[in-house]
């Protein structure tokens, strides 16, 4: 098994902090669709919920994994971390893996809020195993898998914009366009890996705009008062 | 053809005719002001009133549906939710 860590030296850790910010991000936008769910029982809201749910769960366990693992770099020094860190790999590998089939099965959930499924549940144990199969040999073949999940939610975002056109829908839109060009960065890692920094960047970019918009829900609440 | 109402839009429209009108009002205002049935809007009514965001309170023989504390801040939390799902065109 041949598997490196992410990215340049001095970005071990900074990916960790980062990705606990984008846990925090999504939980803002997990406990708007709990309410909306609660408030309305529709299934929409649900898929939205539990989407971003997993996203938040899925960030927040690769963060304390991958500063679990880093440590251990550190504690460990470089010379002889082929031969010591064996076990660590073995964590940072499988983590990697679970990570990715999490995030996939959100975006599937994520999607499911435009597109209707018929035997969605079907589809989703069908996908399940089939992404557990490849990813386990292929795992790079996640970004390409995301990407294909994305497109339809960046799609809609964009109709939805083109709509409206208002900044809200805009912010949308330009966010899974971030989540889509970041994941096109992480694909590319493989040849270059400084390509991880940008996907890193790339992410954090597009949740911002996530933020930005839950702050401008929430303002638009009090205006109303 | 116009899209149909979802669930949030209907107690959105049910609370707000209450609170246009004081915080209190008849059920035919709510009817007409909401665009519902009777039949539909009985059932809407019932779900707002076992949750404590309404009150069905009789003045003069007469039905008068009372917005709670918890109902005023419904109608801003579904505002917000609203703008959220509309900004996700879902």
């Amino acid at each position: 098994m041949i598997i490196s860590f992410r990215g340049p030296e001095w970005f071990y850790g900074i990916d960790v902090i980062i990705e606990i910010i984008l846990t925090l991000i999504v939980l803002g936008l997990v406990v708007y669709g709990y309410k909306a769910y609660k408030l309305t029982k529709q299934k929409k809201f649900l898929y939205f919920f539990l989407g971003f749910l997993i996203i938040a769960l899925d960030f927040f366990i690769h963060s304390i994994i991958n500063a679990y693992v880093y440590y251990n770099i550190i504690k460990f020094n470089y010379c002889s971390l082929s031969c010591q860190l064996g076990s660590i790999k073995y964590l940072f590998y499988n983590c990697l893996i679970f990570y990715s089939i999490m995030h996939l099965f959100a975006y599937f959930l994520l999607s499911s809020m435009y597109i209707k499924f018929k035997n969605k549940f079907k589809i989703m144990f069908l996908l399940f195993t089939f992404f557990a199969i490849i990813l386990y040999f292929r795992p790079y073949l996640f970004n390409i898998f995301a990407i294909l999940f994305l497109i339809p939610i960046v799609y809609y975002a964009y109709k939805n914009y083109y709509t409206n056109n208002n900044l809200k829908s805009k912010l949308v839109f330009m966010a899974f366009t971030s989540i889509i060009l970041a994941h096109i960065f992480f694909f590319l890692e493989i040849k270059y890996i400084y390509f991880y920094v940008l996907g890193m960047a790339t992410l954090l970019i597009g949740y911002s705009l996530l933020l930005y918009l839950l702050i401008l829900v929430k303002k638009n609440g009090k205006k109303t008062r | 053809m116009e899209k149909r109402r979802d669930k949030l839009n209907i107690i959105l429209s049910i609370l707000e005719s209450i609170k246009h009108k004081g915080g209190s009002s008849r059920p035919t205002n709510v009817m007409y002001k909401s665009n519902l049935s009777h039949k539909r809007m009985i059932v809407f009514i019932h779900e707002l009133e076992e949750k404590g965001i309404i009150e069905i309170k009789n003045n003069k023989d007469k039905k008068e549906y009372c917005l709670t504390k918890k109902g005023y801040e419904l109608i801003e939390e579904i505002k917000r939710i609203k703008t959220l799902s509309d900004a996700f065109g879902i």
